[in-house]
């Protein structure tokens, strides 16, 4: 087991490295750098050339693409992860600042979509062929069409602005006193992301469910005597989530950078805001690590699914 | 058994992971509640913008810091009311200006504020390279600044037309919080992650990009407000969340450009909608230097005239802009003085046929505009303009320019009379924001470093001199109308339309709202008297 883990680790440092210099390479082809971004073009203009030298310079920007992207490796290597080129902030307090927001809503919105999706797909797969069953399907075509930002725009108008039940959007605000005052921030954007991933788990946990129903044991189960409830939940539901978990576990990190467009309709101060206007503004230092906090999450859902699937299908035997 | 405590185990750390670091503290109990509050934008998203660049654009710069001096809503200075200057004197051939300081201001740490911050202030600014035009071009008149007991006298080593509205707009800093910061460096100072300032509001809390407050600081000169401020994040005028803010009660002032923000809030109860003439003109550059093919297409003025004949600018804004757009007959927009004889060049198809014949328009001539607008809004006029102009024979192509945008728009050649260009358009589409008049002309001047467009004239070079080279208000009139009339003859630039700002205020501010000046820039806001209800 601990062998591995350990060969599994290691795998994933080349894979880092690769995709790390893809993302440098692909910021280096986007037109203009920092500097063109941060400052007015007339502005730019008017500096001299050793003026414009000397600014590009205190940015690092003077080297080839290829010396910074291994000064940036050799930084982060030495537990340097640099400062935010266009606030001067270490990029590790302003990854401190987004994370916890990010992580708060993904795991609400796993949370929601995967209770949701688990209960309403099993039973989809046990009420099978019936109207329960093909309305679900239909709410569940439904859940996969509809783009999240405009369903996101309807909730706003429906239960901020109609309804005034809850913050049109941030995280927070002056009054709040614990997390429980917060919550109501979090319901709207996490009910949103939540709702739009049902449909994906609730598909996903119906075919599961359904495979395992036609499976030997719980014929034989059923054989035995044994409550239709009891096979259902104990024996089918149980061994039916295997592939939910995978699905689950993939979804937290692609959660976490996908949640762009969540954030920004909700005023989240989250991982995925900071993302994109740092790429607007070619900020390579806090694109960078954020990217590789990405990859490694991917890196790492990627391997953790690995261990619990082999851990929870008895097929997998780790010690051979 | 072991395998299923052990699967467990790894979920649980990992949910318990996730919690520790989304579990971020709670913030400290504040009497928000108890105090009422002025909702906005423009809320830092990771840094406070400094008050140097765009002095007004931010809500929070305009309340705080305090100018030297301050102007009216039309951004005319109030002749001896300062802000940090209890008064100044201006010496009568205009080439110093003292200012007296109050006695016993502070910043919001509870340092004095002395004439040597001010000092410092203007000298790092010199050095600083992302400054706003008029306060750079003033700053780089001056020759020599000295300080006698709590006044400064700052001395220029040429005239400075537009020293006192510089003056309206530049904020002084601490100096203390700079001592180890290149200029170069400026914005990225910690300063700017909660700045101390001297205006009539201090920074109490910043949850970055998601809310700041401010509270009334109490040893203002002026009296202390008694609400506070709180500002939802967004970048500059450009605020995604505008109109959800404005119908959930949460934006008390605020002001956008957009009509699409504007329709969606008419009719919201409680909301009060202004429209601003400001000095914001929207253009096209034209290239008129010899370009690699010979000619630039655009070096005779029959064929400038003749496309503006060609537009119908009237049916182009009412079409886009829903009409809420001027179109525009100078660079100087409606909001300042200039001759009410100029041409407006009415849209009159066959003069600019005729205009075309007169100038031997090559017919296979095509035009290559550029833009570095990222909206749909610009393609769609792009789109009309190409329409309206191949009903006179004349053929645009357009494309979005992005990147280096310095080298690509504004490049001057090496040789400012004949070229060749060092640009590869035809003509630009763009904007001009200027806080002074001035800013609209100089650049054209022979020898700028951003005339990338405009052949050396020497007619031209004279009448943005003689704007200069005056403090005499009526002198400076004379001068601005003869340049006025010479652009509207000659038609260096093809002036499109003035779009205006829409300021958005809701009913709470009861008492003490502003005459409505262009928001962008500082005015006397006198915004620690403002009364809000409930």
């Amino acid at each position: 087991m601990f062998k591995y883990i350990i060969k599994k680790i290691i795998g994933m440092i080349p894979m880092l490295i690769i995709i790390t210099f893809l993302i440098y390479l692909l910021l280096e082809m986007t037109p203009g750098d920092a500097v063109s971004r941060m400052m007015d073009p007339e502005a730019i203009a008017r500096l001299s050339e050793q003026e414009l030298t000397a600014i590009r310079e205190l940015y690092g920007l003077n080297d080839p693409f290829i010396i910074r992207y291994f000064k940036w490796l050799f930084q982060i290597m030495q537990g340097n992860f640099g400062t935010s080129i266009t606030s001067g902030v270490p990029v590790s307090t302003i990854i401190g600042r987004a994370l916890p927001a990010t992580i708060e809503l993904a795991i609400a919105a796993l949370f929601i979509s995967t209770f949701l999706g688990s209960v309403l797909g099993v039973l989809g797969a046990i009420r099978k062929g019936t109207m329960t069953d093909n309305l679900l399907t239909f709410a569940g075509m439904i859940g996969v069409s509809i783009p999240q930002f405009f369903f996101g725009m309807v909730c706003i108008l429906i239960f901020s602005l109609n309804l005034e039940w809850l913050p049109v959007g941030g995280r927070t605000d002056p009054s709040v006193v614990n997390f429980f005052d917060r919550i109501q921030y979090l319901v709207l954007p996490s009910l949103v992301l939540g709702i739009t991933m049902t449909a994906g788990v609730m598909r996903y946990a119906r075919s599961s469910m359904l495979d395992t129903m036609n499976k030997e044991y719980i014929r034989t189960a059923r054989s035995k005597g044994i409550p239709e409830w009891r096979v259902n939940l104990v024996h089918g539901f149980r061994v039916s989530l295997t592939p939910v978990i995978v699905l689950v576990g993939f979804r937290l990190p692609t959660l976490i950078a996908g949640s762009v467009v969540i954030e920004s309709i909700f005023q989240w101060p989250g991982i995925g805001n900071t993302f994109s206007s740092a790429i607007r503004a070619s900020n390579y230092n806090l694109v960078m690590m954020i990217a590789l906090i990405f990859v490694f999450m991917v890196l790492f859902a990627s391997t953790f699914v690995d261990i619990i699937t082999a851990l929870l299908d008895p097929r997998v035997k780790l010690e051979k | 058994m072991k395998k299923r405590l052990l699967a467990v185990l790894l979920a649980s750390m990992l949910f318990l992971t996730g919690c520790g670091a989304g579990g971020e503290k709670a913030p400290e109990v504040t009497d928000a509640t108890e105090t009422n509050v002025l909702y906005t934008n423009g809320g830092p998203i990771e840094f406070f913008e400094t008050p140097w660049l765009n002095p007004g654009t931010f809500f929070y710069n305009k309340v705080l810091f305090d100018r030297l001096i301050v102007a009216d809503e039309n951004l005319m200075t109030i002749e001896g009311e300062g802000q940090l200057a209890e008064t100044y004197e201006v010496s009568e051939d205009g080439m110093s200006i003292k200012f007296n300081l109050r006695e016993g201001i502070t910043w919001h740490d509870g340092e004095a504020i002395t004439p040597e911050d001010i000092k410092w202030s203007i000298e790092y600014a010199q050095l600083v390279p992302a400054l706003n035009p008029v306060i750079n071009s003033t700053f780089s008149a001056i020759s020599e600044m000295t300080i006698d007991g709590n006044s400064l006298t700052v001395n220029f080593s040429k005239l400075a037309p537009d020293a006192l509205l510089a003056f309206t707009q530049f904020s002084p800093l601490p100096q203390k919080y700079f001592v180890d910061v290149e200029p170069a460096g400026f914005q990225q100072a910690d300063f700017w992650q909660s700045p101390v300032g001297s205006g009539p509001f201090k920074v109490k809390e910043v949850q970055m990009n998601n809310y700041t407050t401010l509270e009334a600081f109490p040893e203002y000169w002026g009296g202390a407000a008694d609400y506070t401020i709180q500002l939802s994040p967004s970048a500059g005028d450009s605020d995604e969340n505008f109109v959800a803010n404005a119908q959930a009660g949460k934006m008390d002032y605020g002001y956008t450009r957009s009509i699409d923000d504007i329709k969606a809030l008419e009719g919201v109860e409680g909301m009060n909608i202004e429209q601003v003439d400001v000095r914001y003109t929207r253009l096209f550059f034209l290239n008129k230097f010899p370009n690699a093919d010979g000619d630039s297409p655009l070096a005779d003025v029959k064929v400038r005239q003749a496309l503006l004949y060609a537009l119908d600018m009237q049916a182009i804004l009412d079409g886009v802009f829903d009409g809420a757009a001027n179109p525009a007959n100078s660079l100087t927009p409606n909001a300042a003085d200039k001759p009410t004889d100029l041409n407006n060049y009415e849209y009159d198809v066959e003069k600019a046929k005729a205009l075309l014949a007169e100038a031997n328009w090559n017919p296979d001539t095509v035009l290559d505009v550029v833009y570095y607008y990222t909206d749909q809004l610009t393609v769609d006029l792009m789109t009309i303009i190409q329409s309206y102009w191949s009903q006179v024979g004349v053929t645009m192509e357009f494309r979005l320019v992005e990147g280096d945008l310095a080298s690509i728009l504004w490049s001057a050649p090496t040789d400012p009379v004949n070229g060749p260009s060092a640009v590869e358009w035809d003509i630009c589409y763009a904007a001009n924001a200027a806080l002074s008049l001035h800013e609209y002309y100089d650049r054209y001047q022979t020898g700028q470093a951003i005339n990338s467009h405009t052949p050396s004239d020497p007619t031209l070079d004279a009448l943005i001199e003689a704007t200069n080279n005056t403090l005499d208000p009526t002198e400076i009139t004379e001068a601005f109308h003869a340049l006025q009339r010479y652009e509207n003859e000659n038609l260096f630039v093809l002036p499109l339309y003035y779009q205006p700002v829409f300021v958005v205020t809701s009913d709470k501010i009861t008492k003490g709202a502003p005459a409505v000046g262009n928001p962008q820039w500082n005015y006397n806001w006198d915004i620690q008297n403002w009364e809000l209800g409930k």
